[in-house]
């Protein structure tokens, strides 16, 4: 059993511990928590001081904090030889990446991986298969939208303070988008933005508009948003052979809508009621088994000795370039 | 648990011309009537197993009840598995089928039935995690459709296949032919395309999957469901009732029970038929009773491309489509 103990038991330490003592391989033996009012009760030790973590056994640990800590955190860890997963964003910055992976570089066999579950959605999932099987010819675009409407307490939370989290919403929530985009494509170097505070009036963006190019002359295109009224996840993939669109979003609350996925064949040629609207085949799935897949890659990972190849942090290490080339191409190098 | 619509241009005519099917129904009627006179055997249903049922409709001189408890609509007094197995060797209208009316329309069933089935089992074994070895996957093939003759173009699967229908003697020269009862044989994979409905004891054929799969193996089911538009709104009249050729019509809640009852958990279950409108207005046309609304639906409506693609999605959205595949997974 890999020993594990989880820093930060927020929403995300929530879903980490379910998964970790569901897991056959994975024991739980400490949670870390700040807030005293939160502290869990179960079958490990717990503490508010993350030095305790650091200082105890564990051969794992989560990383559940804000951005502004996981860095930190993750660099004293790797030190200790401990293995990391560490929530998204890989920090606040692209510094805050290439720290934590000048760090890997020194402590080699210990395994460090980023929590981009959305890559192990079942629609997400489906859509790359059908990508690799080849039967829709190559990927021409991407397009997504993210976003979600706020609430009453948006202003308020840590994720809106620049120092705590580094950037608005498309660091907290368009990075999903952004790697699913590197997911598909590979690299994209040319990024430019429009990042702008529309309606909330916090410190960082609550609205980014990101347009991509890659060397495979492919193209992406993100609208990352936090006044969408409606939540909405959507990311359209076109192909020269017809189209994938994966729209909603299994989650807690469902209110990204039920995640489907749609492909359609391109229907042009000696067609006349067709042309331009071909009829769309929809898988509706409903199970989310991401959080689940993506811990058991980084056990395995540990348990066969074999490099983290998913969600790695050379993954995040190019999310987080096109983040920072966003934010210096919208925002004029603020 | 999952689902999906799907489309085709697909014609009910394509795959059963009418001359060759109204050949095929007095040949399959005239078999079906001296098979009916012999002893028979009582079955409960053959999805739930409750004994409850209700008349439900007579058809080509047998019985078919309708379960009190899930719906499903099934023939109680049938033949033995090795009854059918006799009667299939011998029935000259299951030699027609073969011999005629599925040589007139290969050509069709290929590219528009079977092509999208191999498309649907290859997107669910591409994501099974089996890398570097082929995936053994076997047929049931008791519809005699050679399923497994197009899965073997993909060269990652090992194919095998079994004609539960017939007896394997007579097909000495097939290749990848495997003895029903190799009971050391383990799959990633087991195709039942139209089977369930055909054999004498489902939950026995579905048993025998689940036995023969590898852990988180799949089994992928095609099956006409008495739950579907077409079915519902035909009543007897539907083609889909035929026996012996089809003993069950599996309702889409059997389908789920029988899946628990084998021990096998719903990945997916879907309706994704497209003929459901075109089987009524072919019943309809042949003089079949139907309700005024869907009358009204195949005299006025059915004409229109677009209205016959949104009704059909409408059903296969809703489960209520008449063609059902599953996906099962051996947990």
């Amino acid at each position: 059993m890999i020993r594990t103990a989880i820093i930060g038991y927020g929403y995300m330490g929530e879903i980490r511990r379910r998964v970790i003592e569901a897991h056959q391989d994975l024991e739980l033996i400490m949670v870390c928590e700040t807030d005293p009012k939160r502290l869990p009760k179960g079958n490990f030790a717990v503490t508010s001081d993350p030095t305790d973590v650091l200082k105890n056994d564990a051969e794992l640990v989560f990383v559940c904090t804000p951005n502004n800590l996981i860095p930190e955190l993750t660099v004293e860890c790797l030190k200790r030889g401990k293995h990391v997963f560490a929530e998204k964003p890989p920090g606040r910055n692209l510094a805050d990446i290439e720290a934590m992976r000048d760090q890997e570089k020194k402590s080699p066999g210990v395994k460090l991986m980023f929590g981009f579950n959305h890559r192990y959605h079942p629609g997400i999932q489906r859509a790359k298969r059908l990508i690799e099987s080849g039967k829709f010819g190559q990927l021409l675009w991407v397009r997504g939208v993210y976003g979600k409407s706020g609430g009453k307490n948006f202003p308020a939370s840590w994720r809106n303070k620049r120092e705590v989290s580094g950037g608005g919403i498309l660091l907290d929530q368009g990075i999903h988008m952004l790697d699913l985009f590197n997911y598909f494509c590979g690299d994209f170097e040319d990024v430019k933005a429009f990042v702008n505070n529309s309606f909330w009036n916090v410190e960082v963006e609550d609205n980014a508009f990101v347009i991509l190019k890659n060397k495979n002359g492919q193209n992406g295109m993100l609208h990352s948003s936090a006044t969408l009224w409606k939540h909405k996840f959507q990311i359209e993939i076109g192909l020269e052979h017809g189209y994938l669109i994966v729209e909603g979003l299994l989650s807690k609350t469902g209110s990204y809508g039920r995640e489907t996925l749609k492909v359609a064949r391109r229907e042009f040629e000696d067609e006349t009621d067709a042309v331009g609207n071909p009829s769309e085949e929809i898988t509706y799935f409903d199970r989310d088994m991401s959080w689940d897949i993506e811990v058991n890659k980084i056990a395995e990972c540990i348990v066969n000795n074999t490099p983290v190849s998913e969600s790695s942090s050379d993954d995040a290490w190019r999310v987080m370039r096109i983040v920072d080339r966003a934010y210096k191409s919208g925002l004029g190098g603020q | 648990m999952e689902f999906s619509t799907f489309h085709s241009d697909l014609a009910g005519t394509d795959i059963k011309p009418n001359a060759l099917l109204g050949k095929y129904l007095n040949m399959l009627e005239a078999d079906a009537k001296a098979l009916a006179g012999e002893t028979m055997k009582s079955v409960d249903c053959p999805a739930c197993g409750s004994s409850q049922k209700q008349a439900y409709a007579a058809k080509m001189s047998f019985e078919f009840a309708k379960c009190g408890s899930c719906a499903t609509v099934y023939v109680p007094k049938r033949p033995s598995q090795d009854r059918l197995l006799r009667f299939f060797k011998d029935s000259a209208a299951r030699r027609f089928w073969l011999q005629d009316i599925w040589k007139e329309t290969a050509s069709v069933r290929h590219e528009k039935i079977l092509e999208p089935l191999k498309d649907w089992v290859e997107t669910f074994l591409a994501e099974t995690g089996v890398v570097g070895r082929p995936l053994r996957v076997v047929e049931l093939d008791a519809a005699s459709w050679g399923f497994w003759e197009t899965l073997k173009e993909n060269p990652r699967l090992q194919m095998r296949f079994v004609e539960p229908m017939f007896d394997l003697s007579l097909q000495p020269s097939c290749e990848g032919a495997v003895d029903l009862l190799d009971s050391a044989g383990i799959y990633d994979a087991v195709c039942l395309i139209e089977a369930l409905g055909r054999v004498e004891n489902p939950l026995a054929t579905l048993q025998w999957a689940s036995q023969h799969l590898a852990k988180g193996g799949l089994c992928f089911i095609t099956t006409t469901l008495s739950t579907g538009f077409d079915v519902l709104t035909l009543g007897a009249a539907s083609e889909a009732m035929l026996p012996p050729e089809r003993l069950s019509l599996l309702s889409i809640e059997g389908m789920k029970i029988l899946a628990a009852k084998a021990g096998l958990e719903v990945v997916e279950l879907s309706t994704p038929g497209v003929l459901d409108l075109q089987n009524v207005l072919r019943g309809h046309r042949a003089g079949a009773e139907i309700p005024p609304f869907a009358k009204y639906l195949v005299e006025t409506r059915a004409q229109d491309p677009r209205f016959t693609y949104d009704f059909q999605t409408f059903l296969q959205s809703h489960g209520l489509s008449s063609q059902g595949r599953a996906v099962l997974r051996k947990a």
